[in-house]
């Protein structure tokens, strides 16, 4: 809020030269007012990206509430310990994060490149323990879409959910090979309510983490070519903090959907 | 603070926008967060074999949205460093989140209560029966006077029950 209220002018106390530094946007008239217009930007942006997934954390809590022993069978099929393990790598490329920006404040370049890269690393790792999730579920014929809609014809309300659709899902459910009793474990009808909502929230997420490698991809090459000094390191700082964004979501998703 | 940033110097102490979060600090929060990682699988495999029980209804998914909220906020302050930053990047934050509660609040209650107002489908307004019968008195008066053998209560139900000695 300081730079709101008492605004510094870059250069012009020395006087002899309007000397501006190349980072620095004509339309600002100083470097820290850039960096606080871009950084209260970058939250505007983080608020949006808490209300789209709010959304559906609110959907999940509703059909929580309405079916909690539907959520608390199906999520028996997600594999508890891949998930902590996926946690703790966003855990740990936060933290790789938080010191690349640490280091590039200090003029440490080097040192922020191997914590970005290493960012990325632990991104892919956690696409790949992802991979693996969703290839296992499929492998059971639990799939996202098509697999979980109810039955033609079934109405949408919720008298129709929970009386007559329930044998139109499991005979549509079984149609397209979704639904199997005890083929694996599952023995609610309408299970498809869960894996969907997995299936989007995880998925939403993973997309989310597959933006946040090419911007941090951006952020290496950018680096690399020196764009980045504790003078101006404004792009760090931003994607810094959309990637723990998406590292705070994950810390929500988790045991809503493994530890139920 | 940087020594080719020298304009920063001079305010950099309530600036914020600035301030290096210190290693101890980044490793202390990193450790925290694993060990509260930990701590909720091991208290959610717990619960699943039964050792321990939170009670029913929202204990279990209480804890464990407690538990992920202190490690939310911890990354919130910390990494995001919202501790060492304007008020006004946490205040957009937190408005966010009161949105969601406001959102999931009136959902709820919508969604939490259905079914429960089903006999006010037999109920009828105050006004519906009043008017239901002021119709009645209109068509009783057309028919005042027209009708030779005035329908009765006795006619149409039969005598009155007798009142029993």
């Amino acid at each position: 809020m300081a730079n709101t209220t008492s605004i510094t002018v870059d250069h012009p106390a020395h006087g002899d030269t309007a000397e501006r530094p190349p980072h620095l946007k004509s339309y600002f008239v100083s470097s820290d007012q850039q960096f606080s217009a871009a950084k209260l930007g970058m939250w505007l942006f983080l608020v949006t990206e808490i209300l789209l997934f709010g959304g559906m954390f609110v959907a999940y809590g509703i059909y929580r509430g309405m079916y909690p022993e539907l959520f608390a069978q199906a999520s028996t099929q997600l594999d508890t310990m891949l998930g902590a393990t996926n946690t703790m790598v966003l855990l740990l490329s936060s933290l790789t994060v938080a010191w690349s920006i640490r280091a590039i404040q200090m003029d440490n370049r080097k040192l922020a490149l191997t914590m970005l890269i290493s960012t990325i690393a632990l991104a892919f790792a956690f696409m790949v323990v992802k991979y693996f999730e969703y290839t296992h579920k499929f492998e059971l014929g639990i799939y996202p879409g098509a697999g979980f809609v109810f039955a033609e014809g079934t109405s949408f309300t919720l008298q129709g959910l929970i009386t007559g659709a329930q044998t139109s899902a499991i005979s549509a459910a079984e149609h397209v090979g979704a639904y199997i009793p005890g083929d694996h474990g599952i023995t609610d009808q309408r299970a498809g309510l869960f894996f969907s909502l997995y299936y989007v929230m995880t998925g939403i997420h993973g997309i989310h983490v597959v933006i946040g490698i090419v911007a941090i991809s951006v952020l290496v090459v950018k680096m690399w070519r020196g764009k980045y000094s504790s003078a101006w390191y404004t792009p760090v700082e931003n994607v810094g903090l959309y990637w723990h964004i998406v590292d705070i979501i994950w810390i929500f998703l988790f045991p809503l959907m493994y530890l139920i | 603070m940087a020594q080719n940033n020298p304009h920063t110097d001079s305010h950099h102490d309530h600036d914020g926008g600035h301030h290096i979060v210190s290693a101890r600090v980044l490793l202390t929060v990193f450790g925290a967060l694993v060990a509260l990682t930990i701590l909720t699988v091991v208290l959610a495999l717990m619960e699943r074999s039964g050792t321990i029980h939170f009670g029913d209804g929202f204990g279990s998914v209480g804890v464990a949205l407690i538990i992920a909220g202190v490690k939310a906020t911890l990354v919130a302050m910390y990494f995001m460093a919202l501790k060492y930053d304007s008020k006004l990047h946490t205040m957009a934050f937190l408005l966010s989140i009161l949105f969601l509660v406001v959102f999931f609040v009136i959902t709820y209650f919508d969604t939490g209560f259905r079914g429960q107002f089903d006999g006010v489908h037999d109920a009828r307004a105050l006004d519906m029966i009043i008017m239901e019968e002021l119709d009645a008195q209109e068509v009783e008066q057309q028919f005042q006077g027209l009708d030779p053998m005035p329908v009765t209560r006795d006619t149409l139900l039969g005598p009155p029950p007798v009142p029993e000695p």
